[in-house]
């Protein structure tokens, strides 16, 4: 059924999901994490299915696989001592990778179904990433000590230790480029060819605290910049050598318009994905609302009805058939507004249609 | 804390009121210089960060006001800590909140704010109308002390009225203060009348500069201040006393703009939305000093006072220098304490940016995020770190809950016990189950349930929830302590005495010691397989999963994800993998015979090398080998031997070519029976045995040279088998004892054609024969070393061989004769040479090639070479016979260096990017030029952009060091040489050859900080390096030749050949060491190196200057210009390490004058030639 471009893939499937929980009517994963899914990700194409794993404040990483009819089957559970803040997978598809804030980074073999500690940080660590370079494989992984941290899974020390001039707090990988945000507004580039060593420092284009960061990449589809989202309502689009200085800008995204009240509420933007094929990208935000974007025709595709609760994190399936997006509280007003009540929800999409850049239809 | 450091930077330390805590000053003066005291500072503000954050009483105002004192404290300068956000934070935070109105310590801050104003009257005057303070006596005391202060008596007085009329608290106090007050004013007119007093007080104050200037003024401040004790004196919070001063006399320009600005923005704030920050203030401190003789005020402080070490050695002016960053020179710099403190900050590799841009507030909008609390304090916190704090708490809270909770039950089973003692076993492994409740997270018996329907239907395996080692801990077979009930009681009390955690450390046996999360160690706590994942046996693992892993596809890619480094290698030849593919089938066959593997079991040490690692088990078997199969990347593994194998094949060809003709002795054509009886089997062995008897004859042979440690170190366990095993071990000894018996006599048959046949074949087979330069570099950087195990292993391998004929080539090992190459940097040889690169340099990402002719460049032209790079010429810096040097701006401004030649810039591409794989040290990197992108036009013509350093290259210093007649100090000579010894030995260690050192081809990168430097390795190896080697062209790449190499140049008419080149003997790396000679030469002496022999010993014609150390620099000399021949190369880790003792017999001061005297050089070539930069000839 993702392979199929139906519209609006809605079913009666899940009747249980109230519709106000589900606006979009998209697929629902089935036994979602009970608290606060602080991270997603798919199987990379690696292997043919899709398997989805999530990562949450309860301390647990879920792995369900994805049927093509929409339909998930809880896989497999591992826990670890404090709340989960990034998961990866290895290239491989047999590894994934946990990032929690008990320090640690562990190991999910998943034909064992045994963890194994593979980094250890003198703070939560925040992001995870898994490197695959012609020379070495190893694993990223940044964190709110203030480093970064290059770890050959097999030994106990890490193979590289880069200082951050702040603490960790978005990152992401797509060979041979690495970017980080740090608080502090700080944003550095990585090239990890040969030895990763710093590339440069980008002044950030965003007036607050950095948030999330996704690499995209040219049309020669080698990784050429990033798009950066703040908490305060905005995205950057950010070129390492621009071709053109214009071409870097910001865009304004997960603010209400106009509400009667005549204030623009401006939400927190919590995650940005690039589409794999398409090169489109998908931003969430605490608004509850989840927006396809063209960066190059500097559109907007598409916006969501909004959800019960913010959405924290969104990915796409390594053949861009599939976008998950996990709706659950994300903190952002605090934590008298955190209600343990409210379910969790992660939904699918069948999103390849709607992310096809408009020029070219 | 130390009065003379106190000394030194009083100057720098905000006077308080109430005082400063030396403890905290002594830290907090350490921490400009040591990043330890320094971080911990960091730590502690973090605390206070997170303490504001964290905090849920009902006194919100206590984390703040502890956290402002503590910054007044901890920044004695205030200029870290930016204070005054933090206080107008603070401020703006509660300004509404009406409890705190009256509360003393708000008052306090905001009193401190006022004194951070301009103007404080308007502000007091602002907040009394808002109604804050308005009951406290503190608030009425220090606004009638600024009225004091001015000499306003009247008003003052009027401020006491005012308070009483208000009702302030304590009453007492402030009729107190009144009281002093009065008195003080009493006494004032009492003792001196008020023009008298005006007279004798203008100037009086020392301290007080720029009061002593200000012309005498009309109206309010007619009287300048009664009493110059107390506070006047003292100052206030955060005020250095000047500010006053500034006050008084409003004449500058500059100023008045500043104060009316303040001014109207107090006045215009009705409301307190806007806390008056104390920023017109800041502003003028950090002006720079220059601009205070534009307001006519003050004249130039006076030249800086000549404490200054450097005044001692170096015969220079001090008075125009800037501040040298170095603590002794402090009392010099007093009014640029700001300046001192820029230089003396630790660095800090931070971009230096606002921690946010706030907006104005604009009506229209409203953040729907709890920004208070992301930038509450003088830090942020992202959404998920907030939540994290929470969540912390949250598991402390629990964790003492269940603590209390255990105490209690400890309790009660203790009274049970007591009852029936038999019990109490059950109670204490109760008591330790529930102990690890809080071990594993909480929600653990919430997720219970979800976990089986997780597992259901799934066979029994390892669960995904193991329960952790605690929890298998077998209570019963430790010795339990409640046994004994006297025991337990006693443990009891002690349990009630101590805090829990320290009873979770001293009683062991009662509960098992938590798993430390943190520990960096890794322990893994709570998993049964606590192993990483390269330990489980494969076969075993593979087996074990295969049935029930849900995931069962990809198991074979486990392997594959296990030996991730092997398969490295084999992506650089992904191109050949079809090859191999069509290989594998008839590559089965060779299955190692086992008997292959007992052999590799009685190798000894000697050859570890090239055996397998001790833990490996070769897939010896049949059976085991379609398992393996699996593997789909893997396949790709044997492609290396066999591709080898091919070579090896035609290359014995090629030396039967070469010998054929030779009319063969005896011996050669045992050899060529030798090389016959190895070809019938193709098999890996053969490559890797001709390859090793070649070596052993030393013909040359480098390919397979370069082959065999590569193979034998880099390539795994797999490959290792692969070709080891695929010879029988009895055709592989036979054919080593015929050919050791030739052995002698073939080397020395061997000619010089040969060599060149080799190359050739080389480089037709140049991509086979180097692997992954990366691996490789750790391998050859062994050089020449390995000689003697390399024999060894010969013995090894040829089993009952005697002694005898390895003797040969191990006396004669330097004998030149078949390695010989002429010159080696000869342009068709480097082209030869680059095809042989496994990694071509055009595969680099940052290689372009361009088939167009090269542009003609400009200044002020932009040139685009390829997308997203656009370069705006700025000048021409530099220039050589061919090629061209121009500085550049790239999109973003930043200074690039054009490297623009008519000559292909391949092979210093290469060398470059090789050097850099090579390097095992990062620091090391900034000592080699990198070559950030190159461009190879049409007719070789090439463009290469690198890094531009500022300070320009090595000579201009010299020559800059000579124009002034000032002698190159002694201490920095030898500093520069060690620095260039140690990059040498590195690129020597990387085997390269740089060829052509000399003073030209070094840049200067970043002078070290030097200040707090101790004569000690780490710190001293922390200095290093400085100095760039650039102009990598001549550089030669040892590793791509035979490992016995010598060069032979003729007909250099470059005066700089080393001694070797100009008597035509065999050279190697003795011509870097020239280099080192030369360049010490031309710092020592300021002119280029003039030698003669005499006696058969090489020496410089000049004398070294008396002062200098003669001793050591003739030696050094000596020893740099006397290289016996190639394998007699010196240790250049041996003579670092003589300079660096030498180094240390030097004062550090000396040493620290001497780099900022360089330093300031260095700013006046900056600044005079406008970058003039001039390259001299190469």
């Amino acid at each position: 059924m993702f392979n199929q471009a139906t519209s609006l893939g809605g079913t009666s499937t899940f009747a249980t999901t109230p519709s106000t929980a589900n606006p979009m009517r998209d697929f629902e994963v089935s036994s979602p994490p009970d608290d606060s899914v602080s991270s997603l990700a798919f199987s990379p194409g690696s292997i043919p299915q899709n398997f989805l794993i999530a990562g949450s404040w309860d301390g647990n990483v879920r792995c369900w696989e994805v049927e093509q009819t929409g339909k998930t089957i809880p896989k497999s559970m591992q826990s670890m001592q404090g709340p989960i803040l990034d998961v990866c997978w290895s290239d491989d598809a047999t590894k994934v990778f946990m990032a929690a804030c008990d320090k640690m980074v562990k190991c999910w073999d998943l034909n064992s179904n045994q963890t194994v500690q593979v980094a250890a940080h003198d703070a939560p660590v925040k992001t995870c990433h898994w490197i695959k370079t012609p020379s070495y494989t190893c694993l990223m992984t940044g964190s709110w000590d203030k480093t970064l941290k290059f770890w050959d899974t097999r030994t106990p020390s890490p193979m590289l230790t880069i200082n951050l001039p702040e603490r960790c707090y978005c990152a992401d990988v797509d060979y041979p480029m690495a970017v980080v945000g740090t608080a502090g507004r700080g944003l550095i580039v990585y090239q990890l060819e040969g030895k990763p060593q710093e590339f440069k420092r980008i002044e950030s284009p965003l007036k607050y605290q950095h948030r999330c960061v996704s690499i995209f990449r040219d049309k020669k589809s080698s990784p050429a910049g990033f798009a950066l989202g703040s908490v305060e309502g905005r995205v950057a689009i950010q070129y390492i050598s621009p071709p053109n200085p214009k071409d870097n800008f910001t865009f304004k995204c997960h603010r209400s318009n106009g509400t009667p009240n005549g204030y623009q509420d401006i939400f927190a933007v919590n995650d940005i994905c690039f589409h794999p094929v398409h090169g489109t990208l998908a931003t969430v935000g605490s608004d509850g609302r989840f927006s396809f974007w063209d960066k190059d025709a500097r559109t907007k595709l598409k916006s969501s009805e909004p959800m019960e609760q913010p959405i924290t994190r969104c990915c796409f399936n390594h053949n861009g058939q599939i976008f998950a997006y996990s709706v659950s509280y994300d903190w952002s007003k605090g934590h008298e507004f955190y209600n343990q009540l409210k379910k969790n929800y992660i939904f699918l999409r069948s999103c390849y249609e709607e992310l096809k850049p408009r020029t070219k239809t | 804390m130390d009065s003379t450091e106190l000394d030194f930077s009083k100057e720098n330390i905000q006077p308080v009121k109430e005082g400063r805590i030396a403890s905290y000053l002594s830290t907090a003066l350490n921490s400009q210089c040591h990043a330890k005291s320094q971080s911990e500072l960091l730590k502690e503000r973090e605390k206070f960060e997170l303490a504001l954050r964290k905090y849920k009483g009902d006194d919100p105002l206590e984390v703040w006001y502890n956290y402002i004192n503590w910054v007044i404290q901890a920044y004695p300068s205030n200029e870290v800590a930016d204070l005054t956000t933090l206080i107008h934070k603070c401020l703006a935070k509660f300004k509404d909140d009406e409890r705190y109105h009256q509360d003393v310590r708000y008052v306090k801050l905001w009193i401190k704010c006022v004194e951070m104003q301009r103007d404080p009257f308007e502000t007091y005057d602002m907040i009394h109308k808002h109604g804050i303070g308005s009951k406290c006596a503190e608030f009425y005391k220090s606004w009638a002390e600024e009225y004091e202060k001015i000499g306003d008596f009247k008003q003052a007085s009027k401020i006491y009225a005012k308070g009483f009329d208000y009702g302030a608290q304590p009453a007492s106090d402030l009729a107190k203060a009144q009281r002093n007050f009065e008195d003080r004013v009493a006494r004032h007119f009492a003792t001196k009348p008020e023009d008298e007093w005006m007279a004798s007080n203008s100037g009086s104050d020392g301290r007080r500069v720029l009061s002593a200037l200000a012309p005498v003024k009309q109206g309010r401040d007619e009287n300048v201040g009664s009493l110059r004790t107390g506070a006047a004196i003292a100052g206030s919070a955060g005020v250095l006393k000047q500010s006053r001063g500034l006050q008084l006399q409003q004449k500058p320009p500059p100023l008045q703009i500043f104060t009316d600005q303040q001014v109207g923005e107090a006045r215009n704030t009705v409301h307190l939305d806007k806390v008056p920050l104390g920023r017109a203030h800041d502003r003028e401190n950090t002006r720079k000093p220059g601009k205070w003789t534009i307001g006519g005020s003050a004249k130039r402080p006076a030249p800086a006072v000549a404490t200054t070490p450097l005044a001692s050695s170096l015969p220079f002016k001090i008075s125009e220098d800037p501040p040298s960053g170095k603590g002794i020179s402090t009392p010099g710099g007093l009014c640029y304490s700001q300046n001192v403190f820029k230089q003396r900050k630790v660095e800090r590799d931070d971009f230096d940016c606002p921690l946010a841009i706030f907006e104005p507030p604009d009506p229209t909008k409203k953040v729907m995020y709890c920004k208070e609390k992301v930038y509450s304090g003088g830090n942020e916190f992202s959404l998920e770190e907030i939540r994290a704090i929470r969540y912390f708490e949250a598991a402390e809270e629990e964790k003492k809950k269940v603590a209390t909770e255990n105490q209690e039950n400890k309790l009660s089973s203790q009274s049970d016990e007591n009852a029936e003692g038999g019990q109490s076993l059950d109670l204490m492994e109760d008591l330790s189950t529930r102990n690890n409740n809080f071990v594993t997270p909480s929600n653990k018996g919430k997720y219970g349930n979800r976990q089986e329907v997780f597992h259901e239907g799934r066979p029994k395996g390892p669960s995904s929830y193991h329960p952790s080692p605690m929890q298998q801990f077998d209570f019963m077979s430790a010795p339990s302590p409640t046994i004994n009930t006297r025991a337990a009681n006693a443990m009891m009390n002690e349990l009630f005495s101590t805090t829990f955690t320290q009873c979770l450390g001293d009683s062991l046996l009662v509960m098992p010691q938590e798993p430390q999360p943190s520990a960096p160690k890794f322990e893994i706590p709570c998993d049964d397989n606590a192993t990483f994942p390269d330990l489980p046996d494969k076969e075993e693992m593979l087996n074990y999963q295969m049935p029930k892993a849900p995931f069962s596809i990809h198991c074979s890619e486990n392997i594959l994800f296990e030996q991730s480094p092997l398969n490295d290698e084999n992506n650089c030849k992904s191109d050949e993998a079809e090859e191999v593919d069509k290989n594998w089938g008839a590559h089965i066959p060779f299955v190692p015979p086992p008997k292959d593997e007992e052999n590799f079991g009685g190798d000894d040490d000697s050859s570890k090398e090239n055996c397998c690692p001790n833990d490996y088990q070769p897939p010896a078997t049949k059976e085991k080998r379609p398992l393996a199969g699996i593997l789909l990347p893997s396949r790709n593994v044997p492609f290396k031997p066999l591709e080898e194998e091919d070579y090896a094949e035609e290359k014995e060809d090629d030396v039967k070519d070469v010998n054929a003709p030779d009319n063969a002795t005896e011996n050669n054509g045992d050899h060529h029976k030798a090389t016959s009886v190895k070809r019938q089997p193709p098999s890996h062995r053969l490559a890797w045995e001709t390859s090793f008897e070649n070596e052993m004859y030393k013909c040359l042979n480098d390919v397979a040279k370069s082959e065999v440690p590569t193979l034998n170190k880099e390539m795994d366990d797999e490959n290792e088998v692969g070709f080891s095993c695929s010879k029988s071990f009895k055709t592989m000894s036979s054919s080593i004892t015929k050919k050791s018996s030739g052995g002698i006599i073939f080397k020395q048959t061997s000619t010089m054609r040969m060599v060149e046949t080799e190359i050739a074949s080389d480089s037709r087979h140049g991509h086979e024969s180097n692997s992954n330069p990366l691996s490789r570099a750790p391998l050859c950087s062994q050089g020449r070393d390995e000689n003697k195990p390399m024999f060894n292993e010969r013995g090894l391998w040829g089993g009952g061989l005697s002694a005898q004929p390895l003797a040969g080539p191990c006396e004669t090992p330097n004998s030149d004769g078949p390695e010989t190459v002429e010159n080696p940097t000869d342009q068709s040889m480097l082209e030869s040479l680059l095809g042989k690169v496994a990694l071509p340099v055009s595969r680099s990402s940052n290689f372009y090639r361009i088939t167009q002719s090269i542009p003609y460049l400009k200044t002020n032209d932009a040139v685009n070479l390829r997308r997203g790079l656009k370069l705006t010429i700025q000048r021409v810096i530099g220039s050589t016979p061919d090629a061209k040097l121009y500085l550049a701006l790239n999109s973003e401004g930043e200074p690039i260096v054009i490297k623009y030649q008519h000559v292909s810039c391949e092979w210093e591409f290469y060398i470059v990017r090789e050097i850099r794989s090579r390097l095992e040290d990062p620091r090391m990197f900034s000592a080699f030029s990198n070559i950030l992108e190159g461009y190879l036009f049409n007719a070789d013509s090439s463009m290469m952009m690198t890094k531009y350093l500022p300070n320009g290259s090595f000579i201009d210093l010299l020559n800059a060091y000579k124009k002034k007649h000032v002698v190159f100090p002694e201490v920095l000579a030898l500093f520069f040489t060690i620095d260039i010894v140690n990059s040498v030995r590195v690129l020597h260690g990387c085997n390269v050859i740089h060829g052509s050192i000399r003073p030209e081809n070094l840049l200067i990168g970043d002078v070290p900080d030097v200040s707090k430097l101790s004569w000690n390795d780490e710190q001293f190896r922390r200095l290093l390096p400085v100095l760039q080697l650039i102009n990598m062209g001549k550089c030669i790449d040892m590793t791509l030749f035979p490992r016995n190499v010598c060069f032979k140049s003729t007909s250099q008419e470059d005066q700089h050949q080393c001694i070797e080149m100009q008597n035509g003997k065999p050279w190697t790396y003795q011509i870097d060491l020239y280099g080192i000679a030369f360049t010490m030469h031309c710092m020592i002496f300021g002119e280029f190196m003039d030698i003669s022999c005499q006696n058969g010993i090489w020496n410089i014609n000049r004398k070294v200057p008396s002062h200098f150390n003669s001793g050591i620099w003739n030696n050094l000399f000596h020893s740099l210009l006397n290289v016996p021949s190639c394998d007699y190369i010196p240790d250049l880790l041996s003579i670092q390490a003589k300079l660096q003792e030498f180094m240390f017999t030097f004062e550090v001061d000396e040493f620290m004058s001497a780099i900022a005297f360089m330093k300031r050089m260095l700013e006046e070539l900056h600044r005079k030639e406008s970058n003039k930069i001039t390259f001299k000839c190469v």
